[in-house]
């Protein structure tokens, strides 16, 4: 495995779950750097740096975006849809991770233009793997943008 | 008609004055011997003769040749002595035949004359001469004269030539008889047969009249009677002027009448017509006034009657259409809820379930790497997502339960009860350092008091939950009066809420602060009560770091105390 320096953007507004990805993103050693934002709005502002994100350095542009979908102020939706309506930051791979298995997220999300959609497994073990897989698949086998 | 009567009237009386005179003459004629009588004998019967009438101008009895045997004319006006060469003896002689000469004027008095003769017979019944008489026909003026024909109407005597000879009003002056027998009028007037006409034609005195005419039947004389028409019509231009007359007044009454029933009948056939349009276009709320205690009286009363039941009947409709709309309305709102709902709790109940899943994981790696201080943390992650479970659980069963509402509806004091919502949320309050300010002269309110003071208590919870770091935090509890409306406020000095979420923080399971505790569903319920209680509810606030202000009112009017 490759270790190319790689960051990560998490939009996550459960604390315990945010933890628990970090957690197991340590332990796998995935990414370098994980940036977490805790709703809509915050990860939209350090997407386009506006806000408190202006500053290039202080919100590099992502390798791998993680979306949760219900967010408090401006939802995983709103978020999916702004992104890929910008002609810069369509081109970041984009997951949606929620805890929802209704259809019509799934197609929404996909619409959207979501790059894969996935759901939280309550099982501890399969979140673990889960998370691995992903991040070897985005992040070390699939071809990023040069 | 009256024409003819008048001259049938006069003709009569002349047919008869003249067939009295002739009749004389022949009762003499007819005595056997008369011309043997002595002549003082003879001159006596000719005297008592002339007295007898005295139309006779003078009597002659004549012997077989003609001569005067004996003679008598009081007047003066007799006879020459021989009369052989008359026609009047040759006729009553020769001829045996009675004579009646058309009538000439005497020569030496101007009075119209007819001379009559009738033979006269010896003792063996021979004829032996004539007995002749002059008569008088003055007394045909005086008839005629008094034949009244209307006021300007005339009668005039036409003898067998239809010669004029007497006419009313005048005496004959000259010796010379009218001709009248080439008048087309006259040719018309006298027939030979049956009825005279009755008929329109100039006159005799150059006017138009209406003219008619009798026969004298003893001597085929003619009374004609005339009447201008101007007066003949008179009493028909009367009775034109009476029909006309009546006609007008009864076109009067009619129309009287006609107005009368059109106010009795028209007008209210047109009120009731009037009143079907407007029923036609959905006015039921019309009622004809007709009064009037006939069939349209009637009628009307029954159109009223009829429109009251169906006005009843379609508020009765519209009542029921309005209650199903809003039942459907409940039930749509509902079973988005409801969707709403179980989408929620997946995710919701979900959402801990994995982080206590997920920490009890991390719990095995921390006790294998002996890191204790991590393993509390773990275990706080794990109590705390199965905390929120307890609470989820907790406040999706009182959300079901504000669905019913169990408790009926009284008066309340809000002193009262605001008094004791601060007393379940006081722990908060004084940890946080809350000042609470209740306005002094809350109105009482009516509803269920156990759910309005939820209200409050979420409410005061909130306000107090979302402080921020506010170094003087305050929260305010008042009524403001907007027109009718009365609205209920609590209001705090501390977040705020940014305009976009104004109405989604009263959705179910809805957080604007993840960091914050709270399941998401304590404004749902709050606006599911006001909701019961026929209220609304909404969030006044500036923007974050304004602070904010739940504003609410409670139905209407009649369900307030």
């Amino acid at each position: 495995m490759s270790e190319k320096a790689s960051t990560i953007l998490l939009v996550e507004d459960n604390p315990a779950h945010a933890e628990l990805i970090i957690r197991i993103f340590q332990q796998h050693c995935i990414a370098n750097t994980l940036y977490h934002m805790q709703d809509g709005e915050e990860a939209l502002n350090y997407l386009f740096r506006k806000g408190d994100c202006t500053h290039p350095e202080s919100s590099p542009r992502p390798d791998l975006i993680l979306l949760d979908l219900r967010l408090p102020k401006k939802d995983g939706f709103e978020v999916l849809q702004e992104v890929k309506n910008s002609e810069n930051l369509r081109k970041i791979p984009l997951i949606v991770l929620s805890t929802s298995d209704a259809g019509q997220d799934i197609r929404r999300a996909y619409a959207a233009h979501a790059n894969s959609y996935l759901m939280k497994p309550v099982e501890f073990q399969k979140f673990a793997e889960l998370l691995d897989r992903v991040a070897v698949y985005w992040l070390h086998w699939n071809c990023r943008m040069r | 008609i009256a024409q003819r009567e008048r001259s049938r009237a006069a003709a009569e009386e002349i047919d008869a004055y003249i067939d009295d005179l002739q009749r004389k003459l022949s009762y003499l004629a007819r005595v056997q011997g008369f011309s043997e009588l002595p002549p003082d004998i003879l001159q006596t019967f000719l005297e008592a003769l002339t007295r007898h009438n005295t139309a006779y101008e003078s009597v002659a009895a004549t012997d077989n040749r003609g001569r005067l045997v004996s003679a008598v004319a009081p007047y003066g006006h007799g006879f020459e002595n021989d009369l052989t060469d008359s026609l009047a003896f040759r006729r009553a002689y020769q001829e045996h035949e009675d004579f009646f000469s058309p009538v000439e004027f005497g020569p030496a008095i101007q009075v119209p004359l007819v001379t009559m003769a009738v033979p006269i017979r010896d003792m063996q019944d021979e004829i032996a001469g004539a007995l002749v008489a002059k008569v008088n026909l003055g007394f045909l003026w005086f008839v005629v004269s008094k034949t009244e024909v209307g006021d300007s109407g005339y009668a005039y005597l036409v003898d067998d030539r239809r010669f004029l000879v007497v006419q009313k009003g005048d005496l004959p002056k000259t010796g010379v008889l009218e001709d009248l027998s080439k008048r087309r009028f006259i040719q018309e007037l006298i027939v030979a047969r049956g009825e005279p006409p009755v008929i329109t034609y100039h006159g005799l005195r150059g006017t138009k009249v209406l003219g008619t005419s009798a026969r004298i039947a003893s001597v085929n004389w003619h009374v004609v009677v005339e009447l201008p028409l101007s007066e003949a019509y008179a009493p028909v231009r009367r009775m034109l002027i009476f029909i006309g007359g009546t006609l007008v007044l009864a076109m009067l009454a009619a129309l009287g009448l006609g107005l009368y029933f059109s106010g009795q009948a028209v007008l209210p056939l047109e009120k009731l017509t009037a009143a079907s349009q407007r029923i036609q276009s959905g006015d039921f709320a019309v009622r004809v006034h007709v009064e009037s205690g006939h069939e349209l009286g009637m009628l009307a009363t029954t159109f009223n009657t009829m429109t009251t039941r169906l006005q009843e009947l379609i508020a009765g409709l519209e009542r029921n259409v309005a209650e199903r709309e809003k039942l459907i309305d409940e039930l749509e709102t509902k079973n988005t809820e409801l969707e709403r709902f179980t989408y929620t709790v997946s995710h919701d109940l979900k959402s801990p379930l994995i982080t206590i899943k997920g920490f009890l994981g991390m719990l095995e790696q921390d006790v294998l790497a002996g890191d204790r201080e991590r393993l509390e943390t773990d275990i706080q992650y794990i109590a705390n997502a199965a905390d929120k479970m307890y609470h989820l659980l907790e406040d999706l069963l009182e959300l079901s339960r504000i669905g019913r509402m169990v408790n009926p509806s009284e008066g309340i004091v809000l002193s009262e009860l605001l008094h004791e919502a601060l007393e379940l949320v006081s722990g908060r309050i004084s940890q946080k350092g809350v000042r609470v300010d209740v306005a002094p002269d809350l109105p009482a309110v009516y509803g269920d008091p156990i759910r309005i003071r939820e209200v409050f208590e979420n409410l005061i919870d909130n306000a107090v939950k979302y402080m921020g770091e506010q170094p003087e935090p305050h929260v305010e509890i008042g009524m403001r009066k907007d027109q009718d409306d009365r609205i209920f406020f609590v209001k705090d000095n501390g977040l705020g809420i940014e305009s976009a979420y104004h109405d989604k923080v009263f959705d179910l399971f809805e957080q604007l602060n993840p960091n914050k505790e709270g399941t998401g569903v304590g404004l749902a319920t709050v606006k599911r009560i006001i909701e019961l209680h026929d209220g609304r509810i909404w969030v006044e606030s500036e923007g974050m770091g304004k602070g904010t202000a739940f504003c609410f009112t409670l139905g209407k009017e009649k369900t307030q105390l």
